[in-house]
């Protein structure tokens, strides 16, 4: 999984329409109980390397079933 | 062999992103970014909005990346002014065009020429601080038009309503704050050809508009009963997470006339005609029907004529890209090309490419020029083996280096910057800067050469 350091970004939103599986949240739209993700994310980003590249998309992610059917 | 050399023309993001990218790659290259202004950044410093400075600070990136000591800033030269593309062309290995688009489309109708109206483009420079719009003397009265579905229109309209008190410690522009003070703004109409479905807004632009204090919104043509079957589609395929977000914000504002001041959102509303004696007074409107298939869906103007009352009118319906290339042509949407390469009628300009709004057309935010700039910069890497490292283009090099000796370089703008910045500390209440609004004390606080005038 890969995170956003919510201080380095710059909130231009241009990250959120092109996520295939809309998993990206503006800050106006997290719930409360989504707000541990607010940390979680600043401190992951804090420890892993900075993703240059574009990353081949997570299975489970694109098709679930997929995954699943497949036994991964 | 000699390490190869690019040119960035263009200081705005899509530059500074390809820079950066030129400076990371394996290949080691010389980067010199040429800009037509004293100052780089381009639509970070001059587009986006004042009130939202977390979007700025991606110029902090922009910093690192001219600290790398491959990397040059030349100020203030003009393509076509000062240098000749073909002079580039011969003197660097390749050359990446990041100019943007900056050309307003107009609206085609009659009455576009009066005094009161505006282009986006021009409206945003001048609250900006931009130098070429200071002197813009802006007018706009109590009820102003904004035409256009964008998030420029959601800018400027959010910039109008918002209590001007609230950005006085933004860096925008002194004068632009005194007349927003002075000349409070009542009604904004905001129209849109097409239907709340169809708008370029971003949730979180319109988000932050409709939660105003203070702002009573109502809108027209909204309704979801009116949607047509396309719409429907439109809004229910998988890819319109966004669009649905959207359309269903918009719905939810109440169907209404404007009944005071405030804001009316008019959808299948399209501008017809600017009256006036000797400025904007009235715009009259066309009511609109959606034709055409899903996502293809155009807007074609219907019987039903109104008109609105209107003070000043801005005209926030997109933008083209200077024809640089072609000077006599008109502007267009992109320059074209292949994977960033630019075309010139059916063949490539061997060398020359292209990233940003020019290469993309003047849509996404400023993150997506990230993506757009490195594929353009794999594409040049891939061809930069091609391009011939003689002597012959060292020595133009050489030549075209003298003559530029009078551009501002990047610790020139560092002196603007920090002069910027001391000015905004002394504001009352403080602000993040105090811009600097004409090209002639720029190019003196850059080279040095001012004279500290009282009162500021």
């Amino acid at each position: 999984m890969v995170y956003i350091d919510p201080d380095v970004c710059i909130d231009c939103a241009g990250c959120i329409p092109v996520c295939p599986v809309d998993a990206i949240r503006d800050d106006i739209e997290v719930s409360q109980d989504e707000e541990h993700w607010l940390e979680l994310n600043r401190a992951r980003s804090a420890e892993l390397p900075v993703v240059k590249h574009k990353l081949e998309p997570l299975i489970s992610g694109v098709a679930p079933t997929i995954a699943l059917d497949s036994g991964q | 062999m000699s390490r190869p050399r690019v040119a960035i023309v263009g200081a705005g993001p899509s530059g500074f992103f390809a820079a950066q990218e030129l400076l990371d790659a394996p290949t080691e290259v010389f980067v010199d970014v040429f800009e037509r202004l004293p100052v780089p950044f381009g639509l970070v410093r001059y587009g986006v909005a004042p009130d939202h400075p977390k979007l700025k600070s991606v110029q902090n990136k922009f910093f690192a990346t001219a600290e790398d000591r491959h990397f040059n800033f030349f100020g203030n030269v003009e393509i076509g002014r000062d240098i000749e593309l073909d002079e580039l062309l011969g003197a660097y290995n390749a050359v990446i065009l990041a100019i943007g688009a900056e050309v307003g489309m107009a609206l085609g109708v009659p009455g576009e020429e009066l005094p009161g109206c505006y282009k986006a483009r021009d409206f945003v420079g001048w609250y900006n601080g931009h130098p070429d719009y200071s002197n813009l003397g802006v007018a706009l009265g109590s009820h102003v038009t904004i035409v256009g579905n964008g998030n420029v229109a959601l800018d400027v309209a959010r910039l109008l309503l918002k209590a001007h008190g609230s950005l006085a410690d933004t860096d925008i522009a002194d004068y632009a704050l005194a007349s927003f003070r002075e000349n409070p703004v009542e009604h904004v109409t905001i129209l849109g050809r097409r239907g709340p479905a169809q708008t370029k807004f971003s949730f979180k632009d319109l988000h932050e508009l409709l939660a105003l204090p203070g702002v009573v919104f109502t809108a027209s043509g909204n309704e979801p009963a009116i949607q047509t079957q396309a719409t429907v589609e439109e809004l229910n395929h998988p890819s319109s997470i966004q669009r649905r977000k959207v359309a269903g914000r918009l719905s939810s504002i109440e169907t209404a006339n404007p009944s005071g001041p405030g804001c009316h959102l008019a959808f299948q509303s399209a501008p017809v005609e600017i009256l006036g004696r000797k400025a904007v007074e009235t715009v009259k409107l066309a009511a609109t029907t959606l034709c055409g298939p899903a996502f293809a869906q155009r807007a074609v103007l219907s019987e039903g004529i109104s008109q609105i009352r209107s003070s000043a009118l801005i005209n926030c319906i997109g933008y083209h890209v200077r024809p640089l290339l072609e000077p006599s042509k008109t502007a267009s949407k992109t320059i074209s090309n292949q994977a960033g390469r630019v075309l010139l009628g059916e063949g490539l300009v061997p060398g020359l490419y292209v990233v940003g709004w020019a290469k993309r057309g003047a849509e996404g935010t400023i993150g997506a020029n990230k993506a757009c700039s490195r594929d353009t910069v794999k594409t040049l890497l891939e061809d930069l083996w091609l391009r011939d490292i003689s002597e012959d283009r060292s020595k133009r090099f050489e030549q075209l280096r003298r003559r530029l000796r009078i551009a501002v370089s990047f610790e020139g703008w560092q002196r603007i910057n920090e002069h910027e910045i001391a000015l905004g500390r002394t504001h009352s209440p403080p602000k993040p800067r105090t811009k600097i609004t004409s090209r002639q004390r720029l190019l003196e606080v850059a080279n040095h050469s001012f004279i500290n005038l009282p009162g500021e």
